[in-house]
């Protein structure tokens, strides 16, 4: 018993000893200092597992530097008044540079929570106190003061709600520190596979088209839907048409090979009438030249079969009676 | 001619056609291609194994015609004198010299044919050469004109002992090289083999209609086709493409499993050539009774017309028929219209 009250005693005071007395030290002149820091942007609602990043630069002007071994020390968790404030130093990352007059310090601390209130509560990161030495006194050790992050912690549920304590089920995980949580990853998941399987029986179905798949009668319906009804533009909606069907089919198309190109798209034999009359109006302009048609009538002509070709190019089912209303010939 | 007598002659063409057609079966594309060549004018190199018909077909032609046929065979001691004259010892005991084959028949000699022209001596083809080119001849201080000769030869391609290759230049001067080829229809080499009218090849010429036209009218017709038969520029412009892709296909995208197109042509087709080929396209136009050619005549012709003036890299010259054959195909395929 006197035993385990004697090791008690010794915690105790190893536990007050972490807690310095502000007042050990006199302050530094602040003409030798220049502190600068980066605070976090989010000052409240912190809970379990978050981090906070702090950025100190500070420059000690000589002869005065600092003693490094008083930086916070990793894994100590911070004390007000001795009692624990639910957050521990993390990490801390420190680089100087040293100049002719001057030495800078910067030093990258992170802190994470491990407080879990069951209110909304102010927090802090209390002041720290790095001490600063002149080598040509050393006995006269001076401080200066980091000042406190005041900062609010957040419940992790309605206040009475969940007991984190009581709440030790095998079925729940530990905390994590993710922002998507595993049902929301379930149901990402699901919508997830169901768009893949209706895209594979869409990439399979008989209408597969998608935006941009189409490659060349699209393009030709777009530019020349609001063609003028003259010779030249005829000529060249034309071109552009067997131009299209010999990117097609890799080849150059003609009357008597146009086979390939149900080959390479089946749909297009749908259009099959329609296409023997594209080549009968073709030959008739490029190779007879025959003026005795209505250049009209051939144009909203070649306008609807464009759009045709274009639909079978996506592999969409092809409606002729449109073409046929025109009864040009 | 006026347009009516152009289309008389149309109909005497289709009736030559149908009638050889009636003797020769299933070749009914060569007989096609050299009625073209027959009014188009231009000589033709026939290209096929021995025992097709080839002989058969041109005697056939040739009485349909009309005019003198000859014949001479191709053999390694021929000499170019040997087609215009021979000599021999008489009844009367004294040395005799009548005309060889190429005089027989005079300005009527209408057709020519040489059996496998490749067994003779290069001093035989250059005398051909000019009498294709030129339709003269000069010989017995005199010249004899061929003006309705058209020029028929057959080489085998497959035997290479003993030939002469005959020159780029000399196959230039032909209008087509046409392959002759047994048909492949079971029906058709069952009749061949069984059909006893076909056992004998003079009587089976006679079924042939003799002297469907006037011969020494060809020139004129063929004058009037080619005047009468237009081409647009759009055709212009695709005949050009095409002879450009004869020069330089790897410009085209064409490409031939196994070969280097790039490095495959040494010499692509002549002006002569295109221009033959431009012909035949217009006399295709009109048999198909079309004032104006269209891509489709071009390669009813193109093959036949530019396949064997093409002068290969000699590393792919073996492969010729295969090659040229593959090649024509690409460059219709590769090369657009319009």
């Amino acid at each position: 018993m006197h035993k385990f009250f004697s090791i008690l005693l010794f915690f105790s005071v190893m536990g007050l000893n972490a807690y310095e007395d502000p007042n050990k030290f006199k302050d530094v002149d602040p003409k030798f200092i220049e502190l600068a820091i980066i605070e976090p942007k989010q000052r409240v609602g912190y809970t379990v597992g978050d981090i906070i990043d702090r950025d100190i630069t500070i420059l000690i002007k000589k002869p005065y530097q600092l003693i490094e071994e008083s930086l916070p020390i990793v894994g100590y968790e911070k004390r007000y008044r001795g009692q624990l404030l639910g957050m521990t130093l993390r990490d801390i990352q420190f680089n100087k540079k040293n100049t002719e007059d001057s030495i800078t310090y910067k030093i990258s601390l992170k802190y994470q929570i491990f407080t879990n209130n069951v209110v909304a509560k102010p927090a802090f990161i209390t002041a720290d106190y790095y001490r600063l030495i002149n080598p040509a006194e050393p006995d006269k050790i001076v401080k200066v003061r980091i000042p406190e992050l005041t900062i609010a912690t957040s419940p992790i549920a309605i206040f009475g709600a969940v007991k984190v304590e009581d709440d030790m089920s095998t079925f729940r995980g530990p905390l994590s520190i993710e922002t998507i949580s595993s049902k929301m990853k379930v149901q990402y998941g699901a919508i997830g596979f169901v768009i893949s399987i209706l895209t594979l029986f869409y990439i399979y179905s008989r209408y597969t088209w998608f935006p941009k798949q189409s490659r060349f009668f699209s393009y030709i319906y777009r530019k020349y839907k609001k063609s003028n009804p003259n010779e030249k533009e005829i000529e060249s909606f034309i071109s552009a048409l067997h131009h299209g069907f010999n990117q097609t089919i890799n080849q150059a198309l003609f009357i008597n090979n146009k086979e390939e190109l149900f080959k390479k798209n089946n749909s297009f034999k749908y259009i099959e009438s329609e296409i023997d009359d594209f080549f009968k109006l073709s030959k008739a302009i490029n190779f007879e030249k025959k003026t005795n048609f209505n250049q009209e009538e051939a144009c909203a002509w070649l306008v609807i079969f464009s759009l045709h070709c274009r639909m079978c190019e996506r592999s969409l089912i092809v409606d002729s009676g449109d073409i046929k209303k025109l009864g040009f010939k | 001619m006026s347009d009516q007598n152009l289309t008389e002659w149309r109909k005497l063409a289709l009736t030559l056609e149908g009638e050889v057609n009636k003797v020769i079966v299933g070749q009914e594309g060569p007989i096609k291609l050299i009625t073209t060549s027959i009014f188009a004018r231009g000589h033709v190199l026939l290209e096929g194994d021995v025992g097709v018909g080839k002989t058969t077909l041109l005697k056939a032609f040739a009485r349909s015609i009309g005019g003198g046929y000859e014949r001479i065979e191709g053999t390694i001691d021929l000499m170019p004198n040997d087609l215009i004259y021979h000599t021999y010892l008489g009844e009367d005991g004294k040395p005799h010299v009548s005309n060889g084959p190429i005089l027989k028949s005079g300005e009527d000699l209408s057709i020519f044919f040489f059996n496998e022209i490749n067994r003779a001596r290069p001093q035989v083809h250059s005398l051909l050469l000019r009498i294709m080119a030129e339709k003269t001849l000069s010989a017995f201080n005199n010249e004899f004109k061929f003006p309705h000769l058209i020029v028929f030869a057959d080489r085998n391609q497959v035997e290479k002992e003993e030939t002469f290759e005959i020159p780029s230049a000399a196959r230039d001067r032909f209008m087509m090289e046409i392959p002759i080829a047994i048909p492949q229809i079971d029906k058709l080499m069952t009749s061949l083999v069984f059909d006893t009218k076909f056992h004998d090849a003079d009587k089976l010429i006679e079924e042939a209609k003799e002297k469907v036209f006037k011969f020494d009218k060809l020139n004129e017709v063929s004058k009037n086709i080619q005047e009468n038969v237009n081409a647009t520029d759009a055709l212009k412009t695709y005949s050009l493409n095409l002879w450009k892709a004869t020069k330089n296909p790897g410009l085209y995208d064409i490409k031939i499993s196994g070969i280097d197109v790039n490095r495959l042509i040494i010499s692509g087709a002549s002006p002569r050539g295109i221009s033959m080929m431009m012909k035949c396209a217009r006399v295709n136009a009109w048999m198909d009774n079309r004032t104006s050619v269209l891509p489709e005549d071009i390669h009813a012709v193109f093959h036949e017309t530019i396949a064997h003036r093409l002068v290969f890299n000699p590393v792919y010259e073996l492969r010729r028929t295969e090659i040229a054959k593959e090649l024509t195909q690409e460059i219709i395929k590769k090369v657009s219209a319009p």
